[in-house]
């Protein structure tokens, strides 16, 4: 009894000797954030997010108004060790991603991450939300907006358009799409879509939003029609839209952060690509009232800015 | 010089200062009796104060009549509870969580700050926070060191999964790691799509989730639920004097009855307000 006693004693002691250096492994080990402009003030903001949420000991490298070439920063970086880099950006990323080979590498701030190449030690958040989220929000907030319009292009977002349906399903809402194939369509399938739709989705699309011209025409009409315009971008605010959801910046920071913790502990990390955790939402409340939206009041909690002038 | 000149010189020179002296006293009183509303809490999502403060002073200007009546926003605790202990601001009204408030009462210099109002959702003054999960997690034991998305104080959200661990037969120090998120959907979100294991959410969330997402809802375990938690509070110092404060007092109670004072409410996540009874007070534990 009294050897089963000292046995178990000893495999405790073991167990809790290796999770301890696990953990002081962990905290001595060495962070490299490649930031690709960090005068950039989203670039600046998730930079310092993901340094103040971690404790290890970090390294940093700012790329603005900076060549480097492959031979240099394969240099810099391993003059510096580091166990895991982050890239803040595609410039970092890319140039990055070309020189190291063994490292951990995570990515954050680049748009359309599937365009880039990606290794089997590539982590990313990426900057795209998930479709349900807006459609959550849209759903949640205007009660009354049940059919919305979506202009695309088949070329590029057949699939999205088609899982977004689905995902519209669950929360209520019909999605009515209309293709395009060239940017010079895009009156002809307004004048088809606006009186079918309650509102208009703006989604990241190279033929819908081929040039300056195209976006104001799609404003222009649905301003005319009075037809909200919901956006992925805050940018599209300045043009008139009536509700932008993107990712939440500061966040991304963060679970850039808690991506490099789980790798460095040698946790299991279930998506190596994830979408943003965190939403910004914008509210231009004074084209609400203007439109005659109704608005369900409980769910303004889930906005972050609202513009009223 | 004549002597008439200078006398009637001197009389005007007086008659101007006493008239100068009336106005800044005028305008002086008119600064004395100006009330802001000054407000405080972490766990509201609205990070745009510019918006909610000219919608605020725009509303308490209709109810009032009168631009005295303010809203200031602080983002910092510490800050707005140096600027409650300051004496001259014993006049004013605040605007706070009431863990903050239950926080404040330790301290002998707030204690006259007395409860008015309670903030309330459905007209009740209370909420619970719910962790849930996927529904592949079938106890809390498997989120032990797991990340939990949560909005609000990351301290706080810490104490409340540690309180709801050991309703469910965890040690009370069980770690849990805190993915602070902008708002309780976005913690939703996380745990659906993977970017956390567990989120903690007020239960009214929960239920809006479940109204207009049946289907992801099914996929979601609840894991266990916090305390009622009271809802944010309006505290002024005791006894109040000034008929200022008692309008401003009377602005904000009215909030609900207009469109403007509904919309604000709803930005910082509530939609009504109840007076305190002495059953609230025994439940922010104030004698």
């Amino acid at each position: 009894m009294r050897n089963w006693i000292l046995i178990i004693c000893f495999y405790s002691s073991f167990a809790a000797f290796t999770a301890a250096s696990a953990t002081a492994a962990g905290m001595s080990s060495r962070i490299l954030i490649i930031n690709s402009d960090k005068s950039v003030s989203k670039y600046a903001i998730i930079h310092r997010e993901f340094k103040s949420a971690l404790k290890f000991k970090i390294f940093e490298i700012n790329m603005q108004g900076k060549t480097f070439t492959p031979n240099m920063l394969k240099q810099r970086v391993s003059s510096l060790h580091p166990d895991l880099i982050y890239a803040i950006g595609s410039k970092a990323y890319i140039q990055t991603s070309a020189v190291i080979k063994n490292q951990p590498l995570i990515f954050s701030s680049m748009i359309n991450w599937r365009r880039f190449r990606l290794n089997n030690n590539t982590y990313g958040v990426a900057l795209e939300l998930q479709v349900d989220m807006p459609l959550y929000l849209y759903s949640y907030l205007f009660p009354k907006i049940r059919r919305i319009g979506v202009l695309y292009s088949p070329r590029y977002n057949q699939q999205w358009f088609n899982n977004a349906m689905l995902q519209a399903q669950e929360v209520g809402i019909s999605l009515y799409g209309q293709a395009l194939n060239q940017p010079e369509e895009i009156s002809r399938a307004l004048k088809i879509l606006l009186p079918k739709v309650d509102a208009i989705w703006l989604i990241s699309d190279p033929i819908a939003l081929y040039d300056k011209n195209s976006m104001r025409t799609i404003f222009a009409k649905a301003a005319a029609r009075k037809k909200p315009i919901f956006a992925y971008n805050t940018l599209f605010m300045k043009y008139g839209a009536v509700l932008t959801i993107a990712a939440d910046i500061p966040t991304m920071g963060r679970q850039a952060a808690g991506m490099a913790e789980d790798i460095l502990n040698q946790e299991q990390v279930d998506e190596k690509v994830q979408p943003p955790a965190g939403s910004h939402v914008i509210l231009n409340l004074k084209k609400v009232h203007e439109y005659g939206i109704k608005i369900n009041h409980a769910a303004l909690s889930s906005v972050e800015e609202i513009i009223q002038e | 010089m004549d002597e008439n000149f200078i006398h009637r010189h001197s009389f005007i020179g007086r008659r101007a200062i006493i008239i100068l002296t009336c106005l800044v006293l005028m305008l002086f009183s008119w600064q004395l009796e100006a009330r802001t509303l000054y407000f405080y809490n972490p766990e509201s999502n609205i990070n745009d104060f510019r918006s909610v403060k000219r919608l605020f002073n725009r509303y308490l200007l209709s109810a009032t009549k009168s631009r005295r009546y303010r809203f200031q926003p602080f983002k910092n605790a510490k800050i707005f509870e140096r600027f409650l202990k300051k004496p001259r601001k014993r006049n004013e009204v605040f605007l706070l969580p009431s863990w903050q408030y239950q926080k404040l009462m330790k301290q002998k210099a707030f204690r006259k700050l007395k409860p008015i109002f309670v903030a309330t959702i459905n007209n009740n003054p209370t909420y619970t926070k719910v962790l849930i999960t996927k529904k592949n997690i079938r106890s809390m034991k498997q989120l032990r060191r797991k990340r939990i998305a949560s909005a609000g104080d990351r301290n706080y959200s810490k104490k409340t999964i540690q309180f709801i661990g050991a309703k469910n037969g965890l040690h009370y120090r069980t770690q849990f790691r805190i993915l602070t998120v902008p708002k309780d959907v976005d913690a939703l979100m996380s745990v659906l799509f993977g970017m956390a294991q567990g989120a903690l959410i007020s239960h009214i969330s929960l239920n809006s989730f479940s109204r207009i997402n049946k289907r992801k809802y099914r996929l979601l375990r609840q894991q266990g639920e916090s305390q009622a938690i009271m809802l944010p509070i309006v505290v002024a110092y005791q006894p109040i004097k000034k008929k200022s404060t008692k309008r401003l007092l009377s602005a904000i109670q009215a909030m609900p009855d207009s469109s403007r004072g509904k919309e604000i409410l709803g930005l910082l996540g509530w939609n009504g307000w109840k007076k305190v009874t002495p059953r609230d007070l025994q439940l922010l534990e104030v004698k």
